[in-house]
């Protein structure tokens, strides 16, 4: 079992994390079907928000595919 | 059909036909999509002669087979039409997220013809489509557009729209996406503008059919982890293409001051990457699935009021940067800012600027043309008035209409020698290489297929590694990476993973494979570009009068002015050095000697059907 860490600073919007997950756990090539959902503010002021949705079902593939390590595992002891 | 939307969308402003097609699995074979798809389309129907900005033209706009699938990058698309700025084929590919949506909505490519009676936006979820009023968007910026579209519609529709640039015809208006990624070159903004169409919104919910899932997850992982164990990729995810800048200008190859010189002698390091993230970038920007994020997107504060802009990247900061005399990298962030906002290209904006200012300096315009003003080089308030110039241009306004149809067309108005420093290639401006000593990256823009431009062929790492003056070697070089470079726009992905991260080749028809179940090699797939690259040379001749080798060359400053400064100093283009690239270019390419391919090489690429338009 682990914890998700974010660091939205990190996440530049690529949205591998949902296309993967969409793919993985739903087997649909569409980032809509993920359960992880990454966000813009843009124009102002910049930067992603990153949510964990209901239905996530721990698998870590957005964590393993993220190019910017702006998902990440916590230990479940470190969570708060 | 695996691997694409299936459908391809037919729109008629004029009369509000809108009909959808099938893709038929035989033409997805033979044009694969994106570029392939985009040039074909127009091709046909944008027919001889039509005036760019009429209703007759078509501006086409299409995805690929890998766009919104799981491989790095899958997020390019590919705009066409025939251009109000050179005349000839245009064309401008994208990144950010619209190829993918276009996909999930079901759709491979988007043809529309006509032109609106009222200012309208066209919008798409799946399978519904209409045009609908633009009324509370027109005369808005191409930032602000976005933002309307996305509050109303939803943040999941992905939007393509045009500023004030566009709707006012300037040709060399972009279209503008996801807060700062545009279609920038050959004005493809101002045939939207010119058929009354403010923006495109599509929002799919559909799954694109995959031939092979689990092969493609399975070696679409490998793909991203080839890019993760690049050694180059945290250096792209830091500075993005700036980080060439401080190199292009060792090399003596930066514009300064409309390509008067090609070597900045002070100021290097306020341009340069790390001062503009150190000093203005506050977050990364990838587009659909990339690894590299080369998006940097800035904040700069000018005078006590903050700007938001995306960029500046590489060829903004040459050509609205160094080659309109700023070096401060804010003055460029805030010139990057003024253009995203009215939906100019900034590549072109800084050419015409640049051209403006000489043109003043050498008493060609005087302040009888700019109402008193100086023009000044590195002057922010002289890049602020001639874009608005540029946009707010009546029918009476010399200035604005002057610049607003380009170098080439303005240089001819005003005569007087200015054609020789108007900084073009057919009529597009020049991005951001000197090419005085550089006969690779000299060849890449005069023969590209959109004019001077560096997408097709970017050859200048080649020139220095086998010798910059050198000729032997280079056409085939250039037509190689014309082969190559284009074949990335077909599929919908991008090829700075291939130029910058070093993948393999052999990793593209291999995902495809898992994607369409379709079996292509390298070869093939450039075999297909090349057949694009024919095509499109093919519109030229039959949309220009008396076309050929002569549109081939370079501004007359690159033959007549040596380069005064910098490691480059001396160096010039000469007429025989032009000549004899391009004997050897036309000869490998199978084209006659006025630059036109031959029956028989039509013919070998399955393109018979152009031969009654050039014989
Ligand atoms: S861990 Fe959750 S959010 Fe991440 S890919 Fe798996 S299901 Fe999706
Ligand atoms: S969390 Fe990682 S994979 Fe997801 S959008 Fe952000 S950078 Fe991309």
């Amino acid at each position: 079992m682990f914890k998700f860490g974010k660091d939205e600073v990190k996440c530049s919007g690529c949205r591998a994390c949902e296309l993967i997950c969409a793919l993985h756990n739903k087997k649909e090539c569409n980032p809509k079907e993920a359960f992880i959902k990454i966000s813009g503010n843009f124009p102002e002021p910049g930067g992603y928000d990153m949510k964990i949705l209901r239905g996530c079902t721990l698998c870590g593939e957005c964590i393993r595919i993220c190019p910017t390590g702006a998902v990440f595992e916590k230990p479940v002891k470190e969570a708060q | 059909m695996n691997g694409y939307g299936g459908k391809i969308l037919l729109i008629n402003l004029t009369n509000g036909a809108i009909l959808t097609e099938f893709l038929g699995p035989e033409f997805a074979k033979q044009w694969i999509g994106g570029r392939g798809f985009a040039a074909k389309f127009l091709y046909d129907a944008a027919g001889k002669g039509i005036d760019p900005l009429g209703p007759e033209n078509a501006v086409v706009i299409a995805a690929g087979p890998l766009s919104g699938t799981f491989v790095p990058a899958a997020g390019r698309v590919h705009f066409a039409a025939k251009s109000p700025e050179t005349g000839g084929y245009g064309d401008s590919n994208m990144g950010g997220h619209l190829a993918a949506e276009m996909k999930y909505a079901g759709f491979d490519a988007i043809i529309i013809t006509g032109k609106s009676q009222k200012p309208s936006y066209i919008f798409i979820e799946n399978g519904r489509v209409e045009v609908r009023s633009a009324n509370y968007l027109w005369g808005r910026s191409a930032i602000e557009a976005e933002k309307m579209l996305k509050e109303n519609l939803g943040d999941e529709f992905q939007i393509a729209a045009i500023g004030p640039a566009g709707e006012k015809c300037v040709s060399f208006a972009c279209i503008s996406h996801d807060f700062g990624r545009q279609a920038g070159r050959t004005g493809i903004g101002a045939i939207f503008g010119s058929k009354n169409i403010k923006a495109i919104a599509i929002r799919g919910t559909k799954s694109i059919p995959i031939a092979d899932m689990d092969g493609m997850i399975v070696k679409g992982k490998e793909i991203f982890a080839a890019c993760k164990n690049s050694s180059e990729l945290k250096h792209w995810q830091k500075y993005g293409t700036p980080g060439v800048t401080t190199w292009v200008n060792s090399a003596g190859a930066l514009p300064v001051r409309n390509f008067q010189t090609e070597y900045l002698e002070e100021g290097i390091e306020d341009l340069s990457a790390e001062t503009m993230r150190r000093e203005i970038v506050i977050h990364n920007k990838a587009c659909f699935s990339c690894p590299m994020a080369c998006g940097k997107y800035s904040k700069v504060n000018i005078d006590g009021l903050d700007f938001y802009v995306e960029g500046p990247e590489y060829e903004t900061i040459a050509l609205c940067g160094s080659n309109c005399g700023f070096t401060d990298i804010k003055d460029v962030a805030y010139a990057n800012w003024l253009c995203d906002q009215y939906g100019l290209d900034t590549i072109s904006t800084g050419g015409v600027i640049a051209f403006a200012i000489e043109c003043f300096e050498k008493g060609i315009l005087t302040k009888k043309e700019t109402n008193n003003k100086e023009l000044r080089w590195g002057d922010r308030e002289t890049f602020r008035y001639l874009v608005e110039k540029i946009i707010y241009k009546n029918e009476n306004d010399f200035l604005g209409n002057l610049l607003a149809g380009g170098v080439r067309s303005a240089s001819q108005i005003l005569g007087k020698g200015s054609e020789d420093f108007a900084i073009h290639v057919k009529g597009l401006e020049l991005s951001g290489y000197g090419i005085r000593h550089a006969i690779g990256m000299m060849g890449s823009y005069i023969t590209c297929d959109v004019g001077g431009h560096h997408s097709r062929s970017w050859a200048i790492t080649f020139d220095e590694q086998v010798g910059r003056g050198l000729i032997t070697g280079k056409a085939e070089r250039d037509i190689y990476l014309q082969h190559v470079r284009p074949m990335f726009d077909m599929l919908g992905v991008c090829r700075l993973q291939w130029v910058e991260l070093e993948l393999e080749l052999e990793h593209y028809p291999q995902i495809l494979k898992t994607i369409t179940g379709i079996d292509y090699s390298v070869d093939d797939l450039l075999k297909i570009s090349e057949k694009v690259y024919n095509l499109t040379r093919a519109f030229w001749f039959r949309e220009v009068e008396g076309f050929g080798r002569k549109y081939d060359t370079v501004p007359g400053r690159f033959l007549k002015e040596p380069v005064p400064t910098g490691p480059t100093k001396g160096k010039i283009i000469t007429e025989e050095q032009i000549s004899q690239f391009l004997s050897q270019y036309y000869k490998l390419r199978g084209w006659d000697e006025n630059g036109k391919p031959t029956k028989e090489k039509l013919k070998e690429l399955d393109l018979d059907f152009l031969i009654p338009d050039l014989y």
